[in-house]
């Protein structure tokens, strides 16, 4: 069994998060990236935003998978489970994620309802979904590291 | 998290009473991480009821041998 004193890795719980925590404002950046200054340079109704939003989703994917994967080769941990606590702290996070999605909702009802272009409305709920899912990554590290009462 | 628990524990105590257990084999006995045992240990979680009593089984003691929780004038 393993010394007390030996090297204790990130729990597969807490590296998920840290890997969510960095992919998904990186991936939400590099849509911004692209689709802001086409914004600034020609009509809403005329920007090529849906093809940027699905490369975002599938390299956020790909890079999740691809940080899981390094982060446990650099932490020197391969146990892929969650125990309880790993859980509620990913359930935890989760209601975080909820209520920006659920603002997310609330936002695109009034942008439907003025007939706004369908960029403001997709990008809306793409960034309130990111930056749910960022808390939610931010708030499972915390109760990683300090104290998680559930 | 800004909570913190008020529950005290001697499992670390236990442990070494207990042929010196380490961490993983207390984890491996109850069924969770090393990382979830440290934060125990460290007072930084406060398991379940059902985890607490499987803890103290591990031990064979009465669950309020391993966790404590103080009376409001000692807090």
């Amino acid at each position: 069994m393993t010394p007390d004193d030996e090297h204790v890795p990130l729990s597969y719980g807490e590296r998920t998060a840290w890997t969510y925590a960095v992919v998904i404002p990186a991936g939400t950046l590099a849509y911004l990236a692209v689709v802001v200054p086409r914004v600034l340079t020609q009509p809403v109704a005329e920007v090529a935003w849906a093809g940027p939003m699905l490369w975002s989703m599938g390299l956020t994917i790909v890079a999740s998978i691809l940080g899981a994967i390094v982060l446990a080769v650099v932490v020197r941990d391969h146990e892929g489970r969650l125990d309880v606590r790993d859980t509620q702290i990913e359930r935890t996070g989760d209601r975080v994620a909820f209520i920006w999605t659920a603002a997310g909702a609330v936002v695109v009802l009034p942008l439907a309802m003025l007939e706004v272009d369908w960029f403001w409305i997709g990008s809306s709920v793409f960034v309130l979904a990111a930056i749910g899912s960022t808390c939610g990554a931010v708030v499972q590290i915390r109760a990683h590291r300090g104290t998680f009462v559930g | 998290m800004g909570r913190t628990t008020r529950v005290t524990n001697t499992v670390r105590t236990l442990r070494f009473t207990h042929g010196e257990m380490t961490q993983a084999d207390l984890a491996a006995r109850i069924g969770v991480t090393r990382q979830t045992v440290i934060a125990i240990e460290q007072g930084r979680y406060s398991p379940s009821l059902e985890m607490a009593f499987q803890i103290a089984r591990v031990f064979g003691v009465p669950l309020d041998d391993v966790f404590q929780y103080p009376d409001d004038e000692d807090a």
